[in-house]
Protein backbone atom coordinates (compact mmCIF):
# COMPACT_ATOMS: atom_id res chain seq x y z
CA UNK A 1 0.00 0.00 0.00
CA UNK A 2 1.49 3.33 -1.05
CA UNK A 3 1.37 6.51 1.00
CA UNK A 4 -1.24 8.06 -1.25
CA UNK A 5 -3.45 4.98 -1.11
CA UNK A 6 -3.18 4.95 2.64
CA UNK A 7 -4.03 8.66 2.97
CA UNK A 8 -7.05 8.10 0.75
CA UNK A 9 -8.11 5.36 3.14
CA UNK A 10 -7.71 7.78 6.07
CA UNK A 11 -9.92 10.35 4.34
CA UNK A 12 -12.57 7.73 3.72
CA UNK A 13 -12.75 6.27 7.23
CA UNK A 14 -11.67 9.04 9.58
CA UNK A 15 -15.18 10.39 10.26
CA UNK A 16 -16.57 6.98 11.21
CA UNK A 17 -13.64 6.14 13.48
CA UNK A 18 -13.71 9.58 15.09
CA UNK A 19 -17.47 9.33 15.75
CA UNK A 20 -17.09 5.91 17.33
CA UNK A 21 -14.27 7.14 19.56
CA UNK A 22 -16.22 10.27 20.47
CA UNK A 23 -19.31 8.35 21.54
CA UNK A 24 -17.20 5.95 23.57
CA UNK A 25 -14.87 8.45 25.21
CA UNK A 26 -17.29 11.39 25.40
CA UNK A 27 -14.44 13.81 24.87
CA UNK A 28 -13.34 15.44 21.61
CA UNK A 29 -9.63 15.64 22.42
CA UNK A 30 -9.40 11.99 23.45
CA UNK A 31 -11.45 10.96 20.41
CA UNK A 32 -9.05 12.86 18.15
CA UNK A 33 -6.00 11.25 19.77
CA UNK A 34 -7.46 7.76 19.54
CA UNK A 35 -8.41 8.27 15.88
CA UNK A 36 -4.87 9.38 15.06
CA UNK A 37 -3.43 6.46 16.96
CA UNK A 38 -5.72 4.06 15.11
CA UNK A 39 -4.47 5.27 11.73
CA UNK A 40 -0.86 5.26 12.87
CA UNK A 41 -1.27 1.62 13.93
CA UNK A 42 -2.92 0.91 10.58
CA UNK A 43 0.10 2.41 8.80
CA UNK A 44 2.45 0.30 10.92
CA UNK A 45 0.47 -2.84 10.05
CA UNK A 46 -0.38 -1.85 6.49
CA UNK A 47 0.95 -5.14 5.12
CA UNK A 48 -1.82 -7.00 6.96
CA UNK A 49 -4.64 -4.71 5.79
CA UNK A 50 -7.07 -6.00 3.19
CA UNK A 51 -9.39 -3.76 1.22
CA UNK A 52 -12.52 -5.72 2.15
CA UNK A 53 -11.89 -5.88 5.88
CA UNK A 54 -10.11 -2.61 6.47
CA UNK A 55 -13.16 -0.86 7.97
CA UNK A 56 -13.72 -3.70 10.45
CA UNK A 57 -9.99 -3.70 11.28
CA UNK A 58 -9.97 0.04 11.94
CA UNK A 59 -13.11 -0.10 14.09
CA UNK A 60 -11.77 -3.01 16.08
CA UNK A 61 -8.48 -1.20 16.63
CA UNK A 62 -10.18 2.06 17.63
CA UNK A 63 -12.52 0.19 19.95
CA UNK A 64 -9.63 -1.57 21.70
CA UNK A 65 -7.67 1.65 22.05
CA UNK A 66 -10.69 3.41 23.53
CA UNK A 67 -11.40 0.56 25.97
CA UNK A 68 -7.76 0.59 27.08
CA UNK A 69 -7.90 4.33 27.63
CA UNK A 70 -11.12 4.03 29.62
CA UNK A 71 -9.59 1.28 31.73
CA UNK A 72 -6.46 3.29 32.33
CA UNK A 73 -8.24 6.42 33.35
CA UNK A 74 -11.18 4.74 35.04
CA UNK A 75 -13.32 6.95 32.89
CA UNK A 76 -16.27 7.96 35.00
CA UNK A 77 -17.12 11.41 33.68
CA UNK A 78 -20.81 11.93 33.19
CA UNK A 79 -22.25 13.65 30.18
CA UNK A 80 -23.85 16.34 32.29
CA UNK A 81 -20.44 17.44 33.53
CA UNK A 82 -19.08 17.54 30.02
CA UNK A 83 -22.08 19.48 28.73
CA UNK A 84 -21.21 22.20 31.21
CA UNK A 85 -17.83 22.49 29.53
CA UNK A 86 -19.54 22.92 26.16
CA UNK A 87 -17.93 19.70 24.96
CA UNK A 88 -19.05 16.64 23.00
CA UNK A 89 -22.76 15.95 23.10
CA UNK A 90 -23.82 19.47 23.94
CA UNK A 91 -21.83 20.70 20.99
CA UNK A 92 -23.17 17.94 18.77
CA UNK A 93 -26.74 18.87 19.60
CA UNK A 94 -26.11 22.48 18.63
CA UNK A 95 -24.88 21.29 15.26
CA UNK A 96 -28.08 19.33 14.80
CA UNK A 97 -30.36 22.23 15.76
CA UNK A 98 -28.88 24.46 13.11
CA UNK A 99 -30.02 22.06 10.44
CA UNK A 100 -33.74 22.07 11.31
CA UNK A 101 -36.19 24.96 11.55
CA UNK A 102 -39.14 24.09 13.84
CA UNK A 103 -40.82 26.50 16.26
CA UNK A 104 -38.88 27.66 19.34
CA UNK A 105 -41.13 25.62 21.65
CA UNK A 106 -40.60 22.48 19.60
CA UNK A 107 -36.88 23.12 19.56
CA UNK A 108 -36.84 23.34 23.34
CA UNK A 109 -38.79 20.08 23.82
CA UNK A 110 -36.75 18.31 21.14
CA UNK A 111 -33.53 19.59 22.61
CA UNK A 112 -34.44 18.47 26.13
CA UNK A 113 -35.57 15.03 24.99
CA UNK A 114 -32.49 14.51 22.88
CA UNK A 115 -30.28 15.69 25.68
CA UNK A 116 -31.88 13.16 28.01
CA UNK A 117 -31.50 10.33 25.48
CA UNK A 118 -27.88 11.30 24.88
CA UNK A 119 -27.28 11.29 28.61
CA UNK A 120 -28.88 7.86 28.75
CA UNK A 121 -26.61 6.63 25.93
CA UNK A 122 -23.63 7.94 27.87
CA UNK A 123 -24.70 5.91 30.89
CA UNK A 124 -24.75 2.60 29.02
CA UNK A 125 -21.88 0.20 29.71
CA UNK A 126 -19.00 0.86 27.30
CA UNK A 127 -19.15 -2.38 25.35
CA UNK A 128 -22.93 -2.12 24.99
CA UNK A 129 -22.61 1.51 23.88
CA UNK A 130 -20.06 0.52 21.27
CA UNK A 131 -22.47 -2.03 19.77
CA UNK A 132 -25.36 0.46 19.81
CA UNK A 133 -23.21 3.05 18.02
CA UNK A 134 -22.17 0.57 15.34
CA UNK A 135 -25.77 -0.49 14.82
CA UNK A 136 -27.62 2.82 15.08
CA UNK A 137 -25.05 5.39 14.00
CA UNK A 138 -22.95 3.50 11.47
CA UNK A 139 -25.93 1.38 10.37
CA UNK A 140 -23.84 -1.78 10.31
CA UNK A 141 -25.45 -5.20 10.01
CA UNK A 142 -25.54 -7.61 12.95
CA UNK A 143 -23.17 -9.86 11.03
CA UNK A 144 -20.58 -7.08 10.57
CA UNK A 145 -20.78 -6.13 14.24
CA UNK A 146 -20.52 -9.78 15.30
CA UNK A 147 -17.26 -10.10 13.33
CA UNK A 148 -15.79 -7.06 15.08
CA UNK A 149 -16.85 -7.85 18.65
CA UNK A 150 -16.21 -11.59 18.19
CA UNK A 151 -19.65 -12.60 19.41
CA UNK A 152 -22.43 -14.62 17.78
CA UNK A 153 -24.86 -12.65 15.65
CA UNK A 154 -27.80 -13.47 17.94
CA UNK A 155 -25.86 -12.27 20.93
CA UNK A 156 -25.22 -8.92 19.22
CA UNK A 157 -28.90 -8.61 18.35
CA UNK A 158 -29.88 -9.38 21.91
CA UNK A 159 -27.37 -6.76 23.17
CA UNK A 160 -28.96 -4.11 20.93
CA UNK A 161 -32.43 -4.84 22.32
CA UNK A 162 -31.15 -4.96 25.88
CA UNK A 163 -29.47 -1.60 25.29
CA UNK A 164 -32.74 -0.10 24.05
CA UNK A 165 -34.55 -1.41 27.11
CA UNK A 166 -31.82 -0.05 29.34
CA UNK A 167 -32.09 3.32 27.60
CA UNK A 168 -35.83 3.32 28.24
CA UNK A 169 -35.26 2.62 31.92
CA UNK A 170 -32.61 5.34 32.21
CA UNK A 171 -34.75 7.82 30.28
CA UNK A 172 -37.73 7.03 32.47
CA UNK A 173 -35.61 7.66 35.58
CA UNK A 174 -34.19 10.90 34.18
CA UNK A 175 -37.66 12.19 33.30
CA UNK A 176 -38.91 11.52 36.80
CA UNK A 177 -36.06 13.57 38.26
CA UNK B 1 -47.34 -2.74 41.23
CA UNK B 2 -47.57 -5.25 38.40
CA UNK B 3 -50.87 -5.12 36.61
CA UNK B 4 -52.44 -8.36 35.39
CA UNK B 5 -53.24 -8.07 31.71
CA UNK B 6 -54.68 -9.97 28.81
CA UNK B 7 -53.51 -13.31 27.38
CA UNK B 8 -52.12 -14.32 30.77
CA UNK B 9 -49.30 -11.78 30.50
CA UNK B 10 -48.42 -8.94 32.84
CA UNK B 11 -47.57 -5.37 31.87
CA UNK B 12 -43.93 -6.21 32.61
CA UNK B 13 -44.07 -9.04 30.06
CA UNK B 14 -45.45 -6.70 27.43
CA UNK B 15 -42.95 -3.96 28.23
CA UNK B 16 -39.99 -6.26 27.66
CA UNK B 17 -41.26 -6.82 24.12
CA UNK B 18 -41.80 -3.17 23.20
CA UNK B 19 -38.48 -2.77 21.36
CA UNK B 20 -39.16 -5.80 19.19
CA UNK B 21 -42.75 -4.51 18.75
CA UNK B 22 -41.47 -1.18 17.39
CA UNK B 23 -38.99 -2.77 15.00
CA UNK B 24 -41.63 -5.31 13.86
CA UNK B 25 -39.68 -8.40 14.87
CA UNK B 26 -42.50 -10.19 16.71
CA UNK B 27 -44.80 -12.88 15.42
CA UNK B 28 -48.35 -11.82 14.47
CA UNK B 29 -50.02 -13.33 17.54
CA UNK B 30 -47.76 -11.55 20.05
CA UNK B 31 -47.94 -8.32 18.09
CA UNK B 32 -51.76 -8.29 18.09
CA UNK B 33 -51.78 -9.16 21.81
CA UNK B 34 -49.57 -6.15 22.55
CA UNK B 35 -51.66 -3.88 20.30
CA UNK B 36 -54.89 -4.83 22.08
CA UNK B 37 -53.24 -4.46 25.50
CA UNK B 38 -51.89 -1.01 24.64
CA UNK B 39 -55.44 0.29 23.96
CA UNK B 40 -56.36 -0.38 27.58
CA UNK B 41 -53.14 0.27 29.53
CA UNK B 42 -51.89 3.85 30.03
CA UNK B 43 -48.66 2.74 31.72
CA UNK B 44 -47.65 0.55 28.79
CA UNK B 45 -48.63 3.33 26.38
CA UNK B 46 -46.25 5.63 28.23
CA UNK B 47 -43.47 3.02 27.96
CA UNK B 48 -44.20 2.62 24.24
CA UNK B 49 -43.93 6.38 23.83
CA UNK B 50 -40.51 6.32 25.55
CA UNK B 51 -39.35 3.43 23.35
CA UNK B 52 -40.51 5.30 20.23
CA UNK B 53 -38.72 8.47 21.37
CA UNK B 54 -35.51 6.50 21.85
CA UNK B 55 -35.97 4.90 18.45
CA UNK B 56 -36.39 8.33 16.84
CA UNK B 57 -33.39 9.85 18.61
CA UNK B 58 -31.21 6.83 17.82
CA UNK B 59 -32.15 7.09 14.17
CA UNK B 60 -31.20 10.75 14.21
CA UNK B 61 -28.01 10.70 16.25
CA UNK B 62 -25.60 13.53 15.50
CA UNK B 63 -22.86 12.52 13.07
CA UNK B 64 -19.97 14.86 13.77
CA UNK B 65 -17.13 15.09 11.27
CA UNK B 66 -13.54 14.61 12.29
CA UNK B 67 -11.33 17.66 12.85
CA UNK B 68 -8.83 18.41 10.06
CA UNK B 69 -5.88 17.97 12.43
CA UNK B 70 -6.31 14.21 12.28
CA UNK B 71 -5.54 13.94 8.57
CA UNK B 72 -2.78 16.53 8.88
CA UNK B 73 -1.02 14.72 11.72
CA UNK B 74 -1.47 11.25 10.24
CA UNK B 75 -0.07 12.54 6.93
CA UNK B 76 2.94 14.00 8.76
CA UNK B 77 3.55 10.67 10.48
CA UNK B 78 3.23 8.68 7.26
CA UNK B 79 5.67 10.99 5.46
CA UNK B 80 8.13 10.80 8.35
CA UNK B 81 7.91 6.99 8.60
CA UNK B 82 7.75 5.67 5.06
CA UNK B 83 9.36 2.32 5.87
CA UNK B 84 8.01 -0.53 7.94
CA UNK B 85 9.30 -0.61 11.47
CA UNK B 86 12.32 -2.78 12.17
CA UNK B 87 12.13 -5.86 14.39
CA UNK B 88 14.26 -3.97 16.93
CA UNK B 89 11.68 -1.22 17.21
CA UNK B 90 8.90 -3.80 17.58
CA UNK B 91 10.91 -5.54 20.30
CA UNK B 92 11.11 -2.33 22.30
CA UNK B 93 7.42 -1.78 21.74
CA UNK B 94 6.94 -5.10 23.53
CA UNK B 95 7.99 -3.34 26.72
CA UNK B 96 4.62 -1.58 26.55
CA UNK B 97 3.11 -4.91 27.58
CA UNK B 98 4.40 -4.19 31.06
CA UNK B 99 1.91 -1.35 31.24
CA UNK B 100 -0.84 -3.94 31.34
CA UNK B 101 0.67 -5.45 34.48
CA UNK B 102 -0.63 -2.65 36.61
CA UNK B 103 -3.02 -4.80 38.57
CA UNK B 104 -1.37 -6.36 41.68
CA UNK B 105 -3.11 -9.67 40.93
CA UNK B 106 -1.60 -9.74 37.44
CA UNK B 107 1.84 -8.89 38.83
CA UNK B 108 1.68 -11.70 41.39
CA UNK B 109 0.43 -14.14 38.72
CA UNK B 110 3.26 -13.16 36.38
CA UNK B 111 5.82 -13.57 39.17
CA UNK B 112 4.45 -16.99 40.17
CA UNK B 113 4.49 -18.10 36.52
CA UNK B 114 8.12 -16.97 36.20
CA UNK B 115 9.19 -18.82 39.37
CA UNK B 116 7.37 -21.98 38.21
CA UNK B 117 9.19 -21.74 34.87
CA UNK B 118 12.56 -21.43 36.62
CA UNK B 119 11.85 -24.39 38.93
CA UNK B 120 10.80 -26.49 35.96
CA UNK B 121 14.09 -25.61 34.23
CA UNK B 122 16.15 -26.62 37.28
CA UNK B 123 14.20 -29.87 37.62
CA UNK B 124 14.72 -30.72 33.96
CA UNK B 125 18.47 -30.06 34.30
CA UNK B 126 18.72 -32.36 37.33
CA UNK B 127 16.92 -35.10 35.42
CA UNK B 128 19.37 -34.68 32.55
CA UNK B 129 22.38 -35.03 34.88
CA UNK B 130 20.88 -38.17 36.47
CA UNK B 131 20.28 -39.80 33.09
CA UNK B 132 23.83 -39.05 31.97
CA UNK B 133 25.17 -40.54 35.22
CA UNK B 134 23.08 -43.69 34.77
CA UNK B 135 24.37 -44.09 31.21
CA UNK B 136 27.96 -43.87 32.38
CA UNK B 137 27.36 -46.43 35.19
CA UNK B 138 25.70 -48.82 32.77
CA UNK B 139 28.62 -48.65 30.35
CA UNK B 140 31.02 -49.39 33.18
CA UNK B 141 28.97 -52.40 34.27
CA UNK B 142 28.81 -53.72 30.71
CA UNK B 143 32.58 -53.50 30.29
CA UNK B 144 33.06 -55.40 33.54
CA UNK B 145 30.66 -58.10 32.44
CA UNK B 146 32.42 -58.50 29.12
CA UNK B 147 35.72 -58.85 30.92
CA UNK B 148 34.27 -61.48 33.25
CA UNK B 149 32.84 -63.49 30.37
CA UNK B 150 36.17 -63.40 28.57
CA UNK B 151 38.07 -64.65 31.61
CA UNK B 152 35.52 -67.41 32.21
CA UNK B 153 35.80 -68.65 28.65
CA UNK B 154 39.58 -68.71 28.93
CA UNK B 155 39.40 -70.75 32.10
CA UNK B 156 36.97 -73.24 30.56
CA UNK B 157 39.13 -73.59 27.47
CA UNK B 158 42.18 -74.21 29.59
CA UNK B 159 40.37 -76.83 31.61
CA UNK B 160 39.17 -78.87 28.69
CA UNK B 161 42.15 -78.56 26.39
CA UNK B 162 44.74 -79.44 29.02
CA UNK B 163 46.06 -82.96 28.85
CA UNK B 164 47.15 -82.87 32.45
CA UNK B 165 43.97 -83.89 34.27
CA UNK B 166 45.35 -83.26 37.75
CA UNK B 167 46.42 -79.73 36.91
CA UNK B 168 43.20 -78.69 35.19
CA UNK B 169 41.02 -78.06 38.24
CA UNK B 170 43.72 -75.93 39.80
CA UNK B 171 44.05 -73.73 36.72
CA UNK B 172 40.30 -73.55 36.26
CA UNK B 173 39.80 -72.48 39.83
CA UNK B 174 42.37 -69.71 39.73
CA UNK B 175 40.67 -67.48 37.14
CA UNK B 176 37.25 -68.28 38.64
CA UNK B 177 38.50 -66.96 41.93
CA UNK B 178 39.77 -63.84 40.19
CA UNK B 179 36.63 -63.06 38.18
CA UNK B 180 33.99 -63.63 40.84
CA UNK B 181 34.35 -60.09 42.37
CA UNK B 182 34.12 -58.56 38.88
CA UNK B 183 30.92 -60.46 38.10
CA UNK B 184 29.47 -59.56 41.46
CA UNK B 185 30.38 -55.91 40.93
CA UNK B 186 28.78 -55.85 37.49
CA UNK B 187 25.60 -57.41 38.79
CA UNK B 188 25.60 -54.99 41.69
CA UNK B 189 25.86 -51.96 39.40
CA UNK B 190 23.12 -53.33 37.17
CA UNK B 191 20.89 -53.78 40.18
CA UNK B 192 21.60 -50.23 41.28
CA UNK B 193 20.59 -48.96 37.86
CA UNK B 194 17.26 -50.70 38.15
CA UNK B 195 17.15 -50.17 41.90
CA UNK B 196 14.80 -47.10 41.73
CA UNK B 197 11.94 -49.56 41.36
CA UNK B 198 13.17 -51.97 43.97
CA UNK B 199 15.40 -50.37 46.57
CA UNK B 200 15.37 -53.29 48.95
CA UNK B 201 16.76 -55.68 46.41
CA UNK B 202 19.43 -53.20 45.46
CA UNK B 203 20.40 -52.69 49.08
CA UNK B 204 20.76 -56.43 49.60
CA UNK B 205 23.08 -56.74 46.64
CA UNK B 206 25.11 -53.77 47.71
CA UNK B 207 25.59 -55.23 51.14
CA UNK B 208 26.91 -58.42 49.53
CA UNK B 209 29.17 -56.54 47.15
CA UNK B 210 32.63 -56.13 48.66
CA UNK B 211 33.87 -53.89 45.86
CA UNK B 212 31.07 -51.38 46.26
CA UNK B 213 31.56 -51.37 49.97
CA UNK B 214 35.16 -50.29 49.31
CA UNK B 215 33.93 -47.44 47.04
CA UNK B 216 35.72 -48.80 44.03
CA UNK B 217 33.07 -47.82 41.49
CA UNK B 218 34.71 -45.31 39.09
CA UNK B 219 31.40 -44.66 37.41
CA UNK B 220 30.23 -42.56 40.36
CA UNK B 221 27.37 -42.92 42.79
CA UNK B 222 23.95 -42.36 41.25
CA UNK B 223 21.91 -42.46 44.40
Amino acid sequence: MTEDEFLELVRKHQDGIYRHALYLLKNTEDAKDMTQETFIKAWQHRKKLRQKTVHAWLLKCARNLCFNLIKRRKFQVHLSEEDDEGDTFGMLLKTQENKSSPSPEEITIMHETKQLVHRAIGELPTSMRSIVIMRELEEMSYKEIAAIVKQPENSVKSTVFRARKRLREILSGLMET
Amino acid sequence: MTQRASHGRTCEDFQTLLEEYITGELDDQTESAITSHLTTCDKCQHELHLAQTIDTVLADLPKPTSPPEILREVTAYVRANPKSESWLHRFFQFSNVLEYLRSPLLRVSAMVALICLMLLGVHQYQRYVEVEQAKSDFQYAMSKMQSAVRKTSLAVNDSFTSLNVDDAPRRALKPTKDISPAIQQSLGVLNILTGSENHQESDTIKSNNPIQQNNQNPGGNIQ
